[in-house]
């Protein structure tokens, strides 16, 4: 189970994650395309398409230069001071 | 290049199933303030982060985490964004048209359930303009209802711009149909 690390496992939850997100997309644009009619559902498919690739493209340009180890700092900083039981022994 | 984006420009207003001499004389769909309160209600939505950060800010640069906050709402904002349009898609994919020799009732209740139903002009029997309340009054908007046989169920127009104007170009869509059903005959 050693190749099974915590990277890997992060790695698959966000290609799967990312693969629905666009599947989901997808199915949008493919409805609007496929089975609108007149000018308005292709005009929407289109300010959509763009949007969601502005959107994803800042949000891993966001996570590209986010520090993850500040949060695992502070929720084991947090579970340190939910669980440390020392100052509630010596008051008593 | 030129002619990938005229379909954002012109369109025949064509469908599937279209005859050859048949043409689209009314598209109709929902009134805009059904969409306009499912927009409003995104945008409050939209706005939840920036108020976060507002009264947050101290507290998220103190500790370092201001960061992973913007990161965080950059995938709220995916989220919303998607939801957004699937909202639109499901507005816009809702459509009723008259053509000059039916009615056609396209409605679409989530990605993989679509409702069409037709009725020829001549089978349409009376119609009724139904409109509720204050709003639809206001803003001119309600549903129509087409009655064919006595024991069918009937067809319905939901909260469509000026109903009564409807009715009237059925009605003479029904007219002129039946004038050149006599014709023929």
């Amino acid at each position: 189970m050693d190749y099974l690390t915590y990277k890997v496992i992060a790695t698959a939850v966000i290609a799967v994650t990312i693969f629905v997100y666009w599947l989901f997309n997808f199915t949008v644009i493919y409805h609007l395309a496929r089975f609108g009619v007149g000018t308005q559902p292709k005009k929407i498919a289109f300010i959509f398409f763009l949007g969601s690739i502005g959107l994803f493209f800042a949000s891993v340009f966001l996570f590209a230069r986010t520090d993850f180890n500040i949060v695992k700092e502070k929720l084991v900083q947090i579970g340190s001071n939910s669980f440390n039981l020392s100052g509630l022994n010596q008051n008593r | 290049m030129k002619t990938i984006f005229s379909i954002l420009k012109s369109s025949s207003n064509s469908f599937d199933g279209q005859e050859e001499d048949e043409n689209v004389i009314l598209l109709l769909r929902r009134h805009p303030f059904v969409i306009i309160i499912k927009l409003l209600a995104f945008g409050i939505f939209a706005i939840l982060p920036i108020v976060l950060a507002v009264v947050l800010s101290s507290f998220l640069n103190t500790q370092e985490l201001f960061g992973i906050f913007v990161f965080a709402s950059s995938i709220y904002y995916l989220i919303l964004w998607s939801l957004l349009f699937y909202s639109l898609t499901m507005y816009t994919l809702d459509v009723w048209m008259v053509t000059n020799k039916r009615v056609i009732d396209s409605t679409q209740h989530g990605f993989f359930n679509r409702n069409i139903s037709e009725l020829h002009l001549f089978r349409i029997q009376d119609i009724t303009v139904k409109i509720h309340g204050v709003i639809e009054t206001i803003l001119k908007f309600g549903d129509l209802h087409i009655q064919t046989a006595g024991t069918e169920e009937r067809f319905r127009f939901l909260q469509i711009p000026k109903p009564v104007v409807v009715k009237d170009e059925i009605i003479r869509q029904v007219s002129n149909n039946h004038g050149h059903h006599n014709s023929e005959l």
